[in-house]
């Protein structure tokens, strides 16, 4: 195992480097240059414009920014924003742990969602439960995030006034207004994600429950929750842990709609701000550390799907 | 696998059950009230406003967009202020003198900027160098008239001006006139997020992107018009978004979007109100590229543009129809040339075909992504294809679409919003004048040139508004606007403030405003 | 060492019926109607007995093997009538945690499949200490050391390094080894094999079921031994039950089973043999195509192929079982045939 992680994590400095070059490039490609909006857009002028391409280093040759980039992006220094000029790795620190609240939580809310529907689900095909999980797949899918995000504020903040309809408490101030103001954000991104979850989970744990192995389990008279619970789910669970890590990336792309609809602080709501005013080192701080979180995730399902699974260890 | 027919019928249920959910939640709403508002402020009063566009920079001097207002307001004291109807009123300096080469600016006795740092001559001055100086200073261009700054003793400022300049003291009414602690100049203080003014509030945390919160300074010059112990700004991006946050309680004021006003008006806790604004939503152009280079294609299209129909459909009964730069009541609205193209689209037709164009012709119509944009852009382009113009529309982000305009001159008509300016000349400068940033091909008329000119160097009230008249009346006589709509500014506001208005500006300012105390 | 187990449930003598099944029939709904699949099974296994259960596959015989421990799935099967009993008591009648208390316990079962018969996400050994640990209730380290005790009986080599390997890294022979020791840990009366030898090479299977033999011989086992293979049958078993299309056909004792079957059906079955060597195609036995799953005809049902099947007799009324010198036949003609038995 000790060997299998150790081998994983050096694939990620390559992976790394490619994402940085990616990020580099095509965020230099953005049509719109970061000069002329830093300079004001509708009223810059020639020469604030040349100025700030200047003081931006948009007038080095592209190569050498990238090698700037990088190096500097290897010691931690993601460069000065160009709007506010705070440093980037400030603004992220700030918005990171926003955003990772909420996708921590919509996930586990998508476990708890998916988890009880699926394993009922698949014990009895076409019963109740079966029928609820394929409508919660399908309302999922179908379901706009932000319109499900709507009527849950219409419902839960401005009818019932339970729950916070708007903006963030950090867990350091108060961590059951963290958990309040981070519900009703975490119960749709955790509806999105629990839809395909939903789906995978059933199907594999099906699959896994005509097993010959489940057959043999209960020919020897083990109880079906020793024979559901530790042997099939925990196999079945292998393609839905890659499920989960690969809407990691879905996760934070829902992130920007999720953070918008309830204003939360986020780095998705961050990007949409940078890339409107092309601040292209904000940009590049949160897109590569959104790959870095994606990166990390696959990292951890690999982890997860060897853990579960005793064969992918050997290869 | 599942048949397409249970697939459609639980596709129809998910339908149902949301509409149902939204139809018992709307329903819920209706009914309640608000407490009720009591007369008398609290002192103790905070307040939340909600905005829609990040500061740029709290630096004002570096800021570089107009949205940077409301958020520099709290914080920084202007030289001069703006009264209720526009004109110039006393700021830090308690009086002013204008002549064709100088401006005399007394100051208040005992000034100090948040810091303690004291607000005199001196300081003035330093902010003064700063602005004319920085290398990316974004008000340099304000004070391009102001030839060198003098102190004549602590409280006496004299700009020396390089030309007349009427439009100056506006100007100090507006950013260029925000004074900062010079103490922060040097001592490595990012302006941009921490800033020090003479505001009637100094600043407690800004989150940049998210929320500034401040709190009542005990040393601004009129005391009495701070009604709020503390001031939140929240920037709150999407507009339902922010209407719900007024709707929970959790913001007090927001401006809203047209189409939200009737939701808006079914919460009875709210005040819905539209305040008369200087911005026009017009069509931007740049009259070099062929054929809007033709006075007549231009006047086809004002003749062709249904703003009626604009008025209910897209701005939902708000706002006021535009048909020159500048709204009814204002000094420099000239009443004959409202109504001046009323809709025709035969006389569009007409006109076209006189210009060569008896099939129309078609360009690539590209706009902003916003939604509300792209919807007014469809709109129009109705009505074009209406008399034989056919567009092809391209939606494109912001600044990309700035940089085709401004920079590629690329982009022949766009619709946009102006936000208007301090001083009527630097609206009429800037989109028409022969050095105008906003008028891209740089055409302009020697009548047009002098009209502008005029209205610039002024005089008194009276005279410049003549000025400024008769260069609407060039402008629009040969088409070179084509004005579609004052939008105003659309706030909720919850029925706990007392006293919130807009003003001409357009900007949120909460000076005279407070809240009910809770009892 | 056997005696642990017979100290938990009443043991019969050898001779005496451990079980018995008496005309059970059982309807399967694998699509959204019920077939027919098992009809009026009548069957008895003594005490020490090895039962051969033969047929083609669809005829049956596992969904029989699984139902006598009560392992087809209520949501997909009803039973139509009959009884199993099990040491006397009616298996069917009892409720699940009573069934799972049997399984594993009294009953051991291995299948076919010794490639996915076992958990891959689990070492063999842990799997094999789960079965004990829930039948007799030890702790982890006596359940270990029962562990390392069964394979080394049953012949697993390096018994402590084998029992901490992933059943992916075990070759096809050992982990059938592991399925045994897992179906024999509880030291069972009954052992139900379904066709435990099919999916092994030649040799490992020889080994294989000289391990079954001395297993059965050391620790007085009864066994039902499922197989479409007659020379496995031969090889091993007291008594032989041909099933086809849900019916018993012939049940009788091994030797003049092989010398003079009843049936025309066990004949066919017999003369396909070839000497020494298994069938290489568990489907073409014989000729014509074996029936589908829940067929039913209103005579005979093997009427269709059956060389000696007369129209108008054979075809028209349904055929009971009739007792022979060795066992019992359904054959209305069974006493005018003669019939081939295997090649000599």
């Amino acid at each position: 195992m000790l060997t299998f992680t150790i081998r994983r994590l050096l694939t990620l400095v390559p992976q790394l480097l490619v994402a940085a070059l990616v990020v580099f490039v095509l965020t230099s490609l953005l049509p719109g240059d970061a000069a002329i909006a830093r300079a004001g857009g509708e009223s810059a002028t020639p020469e604030l414009i040349a100025q700030y391409r200047a003081q931006l280093g948009l007038d080095k040759p592209l190569v050498e920014r990238f090698i700037d980039f990088v190096v500097h992006a290897a010691t931690g220094d993601l460069g000065i924003s160009f709007s506010t000029s705070e440093p980037v790795s400030d603004i992220l620190l700030r918005k990171v742990p926003v955003t990772l609240s909420l996708v921590l939580l919509g996930f586990i809310f998508a476990i708890l969602i998916a988890l009880p529907l699926a394993t009922i689900a698949a014990l009895h095909p076409r019963g109740i439960a079966d029928r609820i999980s394929l409508a919660v797949a399908t309302s999922g899918i179908a379901i706009p995030n932000f319109w499900f995000a709507i009527l849950l504020v219409l419902l839960f903040s401005l009818t019932l006034r339970w729950l916070p309809a708007t903006s963030y408490v950090p867990f350091s101030t108060d961590p059951l207004q963290w958990f309040l103001h981070l519900l009703l954000p975490a119960i749709t991104l955790g509806h999105a994600l629990a839809a395909e979850l939903t789906r995978q989970l059933r199907a594999s744990l099906g699959d896994h429950l005509r097993r010959d192995y489940v057959r043999t389990m209960r020919s020897a008279g083990l109880s079906e929750i020793s024979v559901v619970g530790k042997h099939a789910l925990r196999s079945a669970l292998g393609p839905a842990v890659t499920t989960l890590g690969l809407q990691v990336p879905i996760a934070i792309g829902t992130c920007v709609v999720i953070e918008a609809v309830f204003d939360l602080p986020g780095i998705g709501s961050q990007m949409v701000q940078a890339v409107f005013s092309r601040d292209i080192q904000v940009l590049q701080g949160v897109i590569l550390f959104t790959v870095l979180l994606v990166v990390v995730a696959s990292f951890l399902t690999d982890l997860a799907y060897a853990l579960i699974n005793p064969k992918v260890r050997v290869q | 696998m599942m048949s397409t027919e249970k697939w459609r019928v639980l596709r129809r249920l998910a339908a149902a059950v949301t509409v149902g959910a939204l139809a018992v939640a709307l329903a819920a709403c209706a009914p309640g009230g608000g407490g009720e508002a009591t007369a008398a402020p609290d002192p103790d009063g905070s307040l939340t406003f909600g905005y829609f566009e990040p500061a740029t920079s709290l630096d004002p001097q570096q800021g570089t967009s107009s949205q940077d207002i409301p958020w520099l307001l709290p914080v920084y004291a202007s030289l001069l202020s703006y009264a209720a109807d526009g004109s110039v009123a006393p700021g830090l300096a308690e009086s002013w003198e204008l002549s064709d080469d100088s401006l005399t600016l007394t100051l208040r006795e005992g000034l100090t900027f948040h810091d303690g740092t004291a607000l005199d001559a001196d300081a003035v001055v330093a902010n003064m160098d700063r602005a004319m100086t920085l290398e990316t200073s974004t008000v340099k261009g304000d004070l391009s008239s102001v030839a060198s700054v003098e102190a004549s003793d602590d409280l006496t400022v004299v700009l020396s001006l390089s030309a007349p300049d009427a439009a100056l003291p506006a100007k100090l009414a507006d950013r260029a006139g925000m004074m900062i602690s010079p103490a922060a100049f040097d001592d490595g203080t990012n302006l941009a997020i921490d800033p020090i003014g003479a505001g009637p509030w100094q600043l407690v945390e800004y989150s940049p992107g998210d929320h500034l919160t401040v709190e009542r300074f005990d040393h601004y010059y009129d005391p009495e018009s701070v009604l709020l112990s503390s001031l939140t700004i929240r920037l709150i991006e999407d507009d339902d978004t922010r209407l719900s946050a007024v709707r929970a309680g959790e913001v007090d004021v927001a401006q809203i979007s047209a189409a939200q006003v009737q939701l808006a008006g079914t919460d009875p806790s709210l005040e819905v109100r539209t305040d008369p604004a200087l911005a026009v939503d017009h069509l931007g152009m740049n009259i070099s590229i062929a054929p809007f280079d033709d006075p007549l294609v231009r006047e086809a299209i004002n003749y062709a543009i249904d703003r009626e129909a604009l008025y209910e459909g897209i701005y939902r009964g708000t706002g006021t129809i535009a048909w020159q730069p500048f709204p009814p009541g204002y000094f420099g609205n000239d009443p004959s040339l409202e109504n001046m193209y009323p809709y025709d689209p035969d006389k569009a037709r007409e006109l076209l075909a006189e210009a060569g164009y008896p099939d129309g012709f078609s360009f690539d119509f590209k706009t902003n992504n916003q939604p509300f944009r792209v919807q007014a852009t469809e709109a129009i382009a109705g009505m074009l294809a209406d008399v034989g113009i056919t567009t092809n529309i391209i939606p494109m982000e912001g600044p990309a679409l700035l940089d085709e305009f401004y920079y590629q001159n690329s982009v022949p008509i766009y619709f946009t919003p102006w936000g208007g300016r301090a001083d009527p000349s630097q609206t009429l400068d800037n989109l028409f004048g022969p050095d105008g940033l906003n008028n891209p091909s740089k055409v302009t008329a020697p009548d047009l040139t002098s009209a502008l000119d005029d209205a610039r160097d002024g005089g008194d009230q009276d005279a410049r508004g003549e000025a400024i008249r008769h260069a609407s009346d060039l402008i629009m006589k040969d088409s070179r606007m084509i004005p579609l709509m004052f939008p105003g500014v659309t706030t909720v506001v919850r029925d706990n403030v007392i006293g919130y208005s807009t003003g001409l500006t357009g900007k949120a300012n909460f000076l005279n405003v407070g809240v009910a105390a809770t009892s | 060492m056997t005696r642990n187990s017979r100290e938990e449930s009443a043991a019969p003598t050898r001779g005496d019926a451990l079980l018995r099944v008496e005309g059970f029939s059982l309807d399967l709904a694998p699509g959204r109607e019920y077939l027919s699949v098992l009809n009026d099974i009548d069957l008895e296994v003594r005490s020490g007995e090895v039962v051969g259960l033969v047929g083609e596959s669809g005829s049956g015989k596992s969904t029989l093997a699984m139902s006598l421990m009560g392992l087809v799935p209520k949501r997909i099967s009803r039973q139509r009538s009959g009884r199993i009993l099990f040491n006397g008591v009616d298996v069917t009648a009892l409720r699940e945690r009573d069934l799972r208390a049997i399984r594993g316990r009294d009953v051991g079962m291995i299948f076919q499949e010794p490639m996915t018969a076992l958990d891959p996400a689990y070492r063999v050994g842990d799997q094999v200490a789960e079965v004990i640990r829930r039948h007799r209730g030890v702790s982890r380290a006596e359940a270990r050391a029962q562990v390392i005790e069964d394979f080394r009986l049953v012949e697993i080599s390096d018994p402590e390094r084998r029992a901490d390997a992933y059943p992916h890294e075990l070759s096809g022979g050992l982990r059938q080894r592991v399925c045994i020791a897992m179906a024999i840990a509880c030291r069972p009366s009954l052992l139900i094999a379904d066709e435990p030898t099919t999916a092994l090479d030649v040799t490992t299977q020889a080994q294989i079921l000289e391990l079954l033999r001395r297993l059965r011989a050391e620790m007085d086992m009864s066994i039902v031994l499922i197989s479409h293979d007659l020379a496995v049958i031969a090889e091993f078993c007291d008594r032989v039950l041909v099933m086809y299309a849900g019916q018993i056909m012939e049940q009788a004792m091994i030797d003049p089973f092989f010398v003079r079957p009843r049936h025309p059906y066990a004949s066919a079955l017999l003369q396909a043999l070839p000497e020494n060597q298994p069938p290489l195609n568990e489907l073409s036995v014989l000729p014509g195509s074996p029936p589908p799953l829940g067929y039913v005809a209103p005579g005979c049902r093997f009427a269709n192929r059956c060389e000696f099947a007369q129209a108008g007799r054979c075809d028209t009324h349904a055929v009971s079982l009739s007792p022979t010198d060795a066992g019992e036949v359904r054959c209305i003609r069974a006493d005018e045939l003669v019939l081939e038995g295997a090649g000599q």
